[in-house]
């Protein structure tokens, strides 16, 4: 790694110690940016007052232990089990190399808007987790996500580095035990050429939770990436994922499903840039709105000057099941090259009256036919995701939902 | 690439302006600048009610609290509001009968423009209102429309004639408060064309108006509404063509539609306003609020449009569809070259029950241009069994160039079905060696290529139409391979 020997830290990195509310969190961003509205493009459908108007305390250390080998409980990353071929730092035991690193990528990368700030101010921790050169790890990177505490604000930074040629496959789960606080973590994955990452996260949290996540890829030369995003319970989550792509011959795939029901607000933000050519880029996403549930999805993909023999597909399909669901999606592709191949699409509809009545023509309730629908339309999701133990759940998830009252 | 295509794209994107040529007529102009007394002078000028001058007071007054708008994909530079004349008309101001009265000079802009009016009159029977910057001087076929009760005349004559329309419909599909231009378009607006079509009667011929900007610093604020009664029928033609020019200049018109029930207007538009040379220097800001309404049940509002020119355009046809089992379409052709940049396209919004809209957007982008979709599709919350299907396809000329898609697509009812669909891509290399082998050269292929991808769109344009967008497309385009 070419490093450049006076990198400002960014001040945070050293004084992890939040101790303040969240009236005092508001008073201090508010001077140096306040919260985005709707009238802000990237924030048109995503309303933030559940966010604004609580008053959110800080979040504190907790003895709660969960059975992952690898847990973020009240934002403090823990190893309960040792996995071979990782290795877990926290901000104290860091090198100055990866501090250095992490401090050149947040300078550049940081969005600057008043989430950024409030993690610049008020980190609850810093971990960097490494896996060394040529290093196959066999076992599931497990990291359960939960809470002890309510109304708090949770902003772990989580650095992943794969060197070279590793490889590697980690799965976030929020548990449905993380009680309703406001989730901010920060994922930086740090993926060197011809690395191979796979990160599949799971929301399935509390009713009352708020969970925004930031997530960032850097993609070296024919590294491969595949991500999954599966929301089912929450009361408001927007994830942000941003792909760069910045070596030749690498490889991104998306993929993800969103559930949204009873008053609950899923946003998925995604944007792949494409630096340099002969990349490939492939994002699927899919949900299903129940009751008066709101779903937002905006992906960019982005084709820069010289990324020529870039493809890149983009795809975005909803079902809506009431009147009162909404769906608002915005694919967007920037292009500014010539020799590359794109593509982009998007549907809402809802259930084909033909492939129902097949179904409950040969006797299936209309429950069963409905969700037997679902599954197979989240098929092609579902079995992009590695985690086979996320994969189950969703089918079981869908399983559960009440159908038959739609 | 084996064959020249750098030679030919120098060729193409160093062809200047072909239609570039100015009209030297007297005319009368106001002082630049705007505030209220130059909003009254107009005003007075063309001897308005005193409803209208309030009206276009207030619409200042809203203008006054806007801001220029910064979310479209381009960039130029914002126009300077004090250093425009919002007034010109020519001097020659006599009531013309016939076509044959009309100025020797403008005759001649006319013909080298590519419009024979005899022609047109003999050949396709469309009636030419012919808009000489802001005053119309010519309007034909009248008298053959006036037999079945349609008024096809200038907004200032239907302003002085049919003072309770205008007074109805002005402003009731783009509201004053809409957007900067609009607000800016309501104050200060000089002229443009006003049509009504009876109830039940079908347009017999294609109504048509040429705009042109004509004097040097004068912004064209152009104002149209047309509306068809139920069960009536138009199909409206406007094109443009601009005078070569330094200086930027800024058109910032507003186009109303009004289609009742069981009506349909058909709307085409070919623009091709000043791009600006290749350096990107100079060319028209169009930045346009164009939309309709379908009023009624069983309404259909069509706008197609073949936008070559402007070096900066903004434009994005629309249509409400409140009636029940109303229709929208909206077919476009966008071709960019050069340093020109376009954020073009259209807003459907699904309110009444059983609606449906089509979208088929064609962008093509060449030199170091930038062309941009954006679209909107919103469903209703009533909007029940709303059908919509999107297509966007952009074609990219050079590595220079940039194509651009931002949809937006906002669903609020379940049994709405919203399909959308986008590609980009280049002129294949095979495509091209397949033309060249049997015999035909680069550029006559990429014309036919380009050609044969915009069909679809082409396709929707009136036959006195098609032939010009044709010649437009090849003028814009022939030969810029990469």
């Amino acid at each position: 790694m070419e490093m450049e020997a006076k990198v400002n830290l960014p001040n945070w990195i050293d004084s992890l110690a939040p101790t303040s509310v969240w009236k005092g969190i508001i008073d201090r961003s508010g001077a140096r940016g306040p919260f985005p509205t709707t009238r802000s493009e990237s924030w048109k459908y995503t309303r933030l007052g559940r966010i604004e108007n609580q008053d959110w305390k800080s979040s504190e250390k907790s003895n709660l232990k969960l059975d992952s080998p690898l847990q973020l409980v009240n934002g403090f990353l823990q190893v309960n089990k040792q996995i071979s071929g990782i290795e877990v730092m926290d901000s104290s035991e860091l090198t100055v190399e990866l501090k250095s690193r992490i401090a050149t990528i947040w300078n550049e990368e940081s969005v600057g808007d008043v989430f950024s700030n409030l993690c610049e101010e008020f980190a609850t921790s810093l971990t960097a987790i490494c896996i060394d050169k040529n290093q196959h790890v066999n076992e599931h990177v497990e990291i359960n996500i939960a809470s002890e505490q309510t109304g708090a604000l949770v902003v772990p930074v989580i650095y992943i580095l794969c060197e070279a040629n590793s490889q590697v496959e980690f799965s976030l789960k929020w548990l449905n035990d993380n009680l309703g606080n406001f989730h901010l973590p920060y994922f930086i994955f740090d993926v060197k050429e011809g690395a191979r990452l796979s990160f599949d996260m799971l929301q399935n949290a509390h009713d009352e939770s708020v969970i925004l996540t930031r997530t960032l890829v850097l993609q070296e030369a024919n590294s491969t990436c595949s991500s999954s995003a599966i929301t089912t319970n929450a009361n408001w989550v927007r994830n942000e994922l941003t792909f760069r792509v910045n070596g030749e011959g690498a490889e991104s795939n998306l993929v993800g499903a969103y559930f949204p029901k009873q008053g609950q607000f899923i946003d998925n933000h995604t944007c792949v840039d494409h630096k340099v050519p002969n990349c490939l880029s492939n994002e699927l996403y899919k949900g299903v709105l129940f009751d008066n549930g709101k779903g937002v999805f905006n992906g960019k993909v982005f084709v820069r000057k010289d990324a020529q023999k870039t493809i890149a597909y983009q795809n975005n399909a909803n079902i809506i099941m009431t009147d009162e669901a909404q769906m608002n999606t915005k694919p967007e592709l920037e292009i500014y090259a010539d020799d590359v191949k794109c593509s982009h699409g998007t549907t809402t509809g809802q259930f084909d009256e033909e492939a129902l009545f097949y179904l409950r023509a040969r006797g299936f309730s209309m429950g069963l036919a409905k969700m037997l629908l679902i599954s197979a339309f989240t098929s092609d999701v579902v079995s992009r995701i590695s985690n086979e133990q996320h994969k189950a759940f969703v089918l079981h998830e869908l399983k559960n939902r009440d159908l038959i009252t739609e | 690439m084996a064959y020249e295509g750098d030679e030919l794209l120098d060729n193409v994107t160093s062809k200047e302006y072909e239609f570039g040529f100015v009209t030297n007529i007297e005319s009368d102009k106001a002082p630049a600048g705007l505030n209220e007394d130059i909003i009254r002078l107009i005003s007075n000028k063309k001897n308005e009610p005193e409803w209208l001058l309030q009206w276009r007071l207030e619409a200042f007054a809203i203008f006054q609290k806007m801001n220029e708008p910064e979310w479209a994909h381009v960039q130029y530079e914002k126009p300077d509001l004090q250093k425009i004349s919002f007034y010109a008309a020519p001097k020659q101001k006599k009531q013309l009968n016939s076509l044959d009265e009309i100025d020797p000079e403008l005759r001649k802009t006319m013909e080298k423009l590519g419009i024979s009016i005899e022609e047109q009159k003999r050949l396709s029977g469309v009636a030419v209102d012919f808009v000489m910057d802001s005053v119309s001087v010519a309007t034909s076929f009248k008298e053959k429309l006036g037999e079945l009760g349609i008024i096809f005349c200038s907004m200032s004559d239907a302003i002085k004639d049919y003072s309770e329309l205008v007074k109805k419909y002005l402003g009731s599909v783009v509201p004053r408060t809409d957007n900067y231009y609009a607000a800016l378009n309501s104050a200060v607006f000089t002229d443009g064309s006003f049509c009504y079509i009876p109830k039940g009667v079908r347009c017999p011929m294609e109504l048509s108006t040429y705009f042109r900007i004509n004097e040097a610093g004068t912004g064209q604020f152009e104002r149209t509404l047309l509306i068809a009664d139920e069960g009536s029928y138009v199909s409206y033609l406007e094109g443009c063509t601009a005078p070569q020019r330094d200086e930027n200049q800024l058109h910032a018109a507003v186009v109303e539609l009004i289609a009742h029930k069981d009506s349909e207007i058909k709307y085409s538009t070919v623009q091709n306003w000043y791009p600006g040379d290749k350096d990107g220097k100079g060319g028209v800001f169009n930045f346009v609020t164009k939309r309709g309404v379908c009023e009624g049940g069983h309404s259909k509002i069509s706008w197609t449009q073949v936008e070559t020119g402007s070096a900066v355009t903004w434009k994005y046809p629309s249509c409400i569809l409140k009636g029940d089992y109303s229709i929208g379409e909206f077919y476009s052709v966008a071709v960019t070259n050069n340093f020109q940049q376009a954020d073009t396209g259209t807003k459907m919004v699904h309110l009444g029950r059983n609606t449906k809209s089509t979208i088929i957007s064609k962008g093509i982008s060449a030199g170091q241009s930038q062309n941009s979709y954006r679209g909107l599709v919103h469903i209703g919350k009533h909007a029940a069994n709303a059908r919509n299907f999107s297509q966007c396809d952009s074609l990219l000329m050079t590595d220079q160039c940039g194509a651009h898609t931002f949809p937006y697509i906002e669903t609020n009812n379940s049994s709405a079905k919203v399909e959308h669909e986008a590609t980009t891509s280049k002129i294949g290399e095979d495509q091209i060696f397949y033309c060249l082998q049997r015999g035909l050269d680069e550029e006559q292929a990429v014309g036919m290529i380009v050609n044969g991808y915009a069909k679809e769109v082409l396709n929707k344009l009136p036959m006195e139409f098609a032939v010009e967008a044709q010649k437009l497309l090849a003028i814009s385009l022939e030969g810029s391979v990469g």
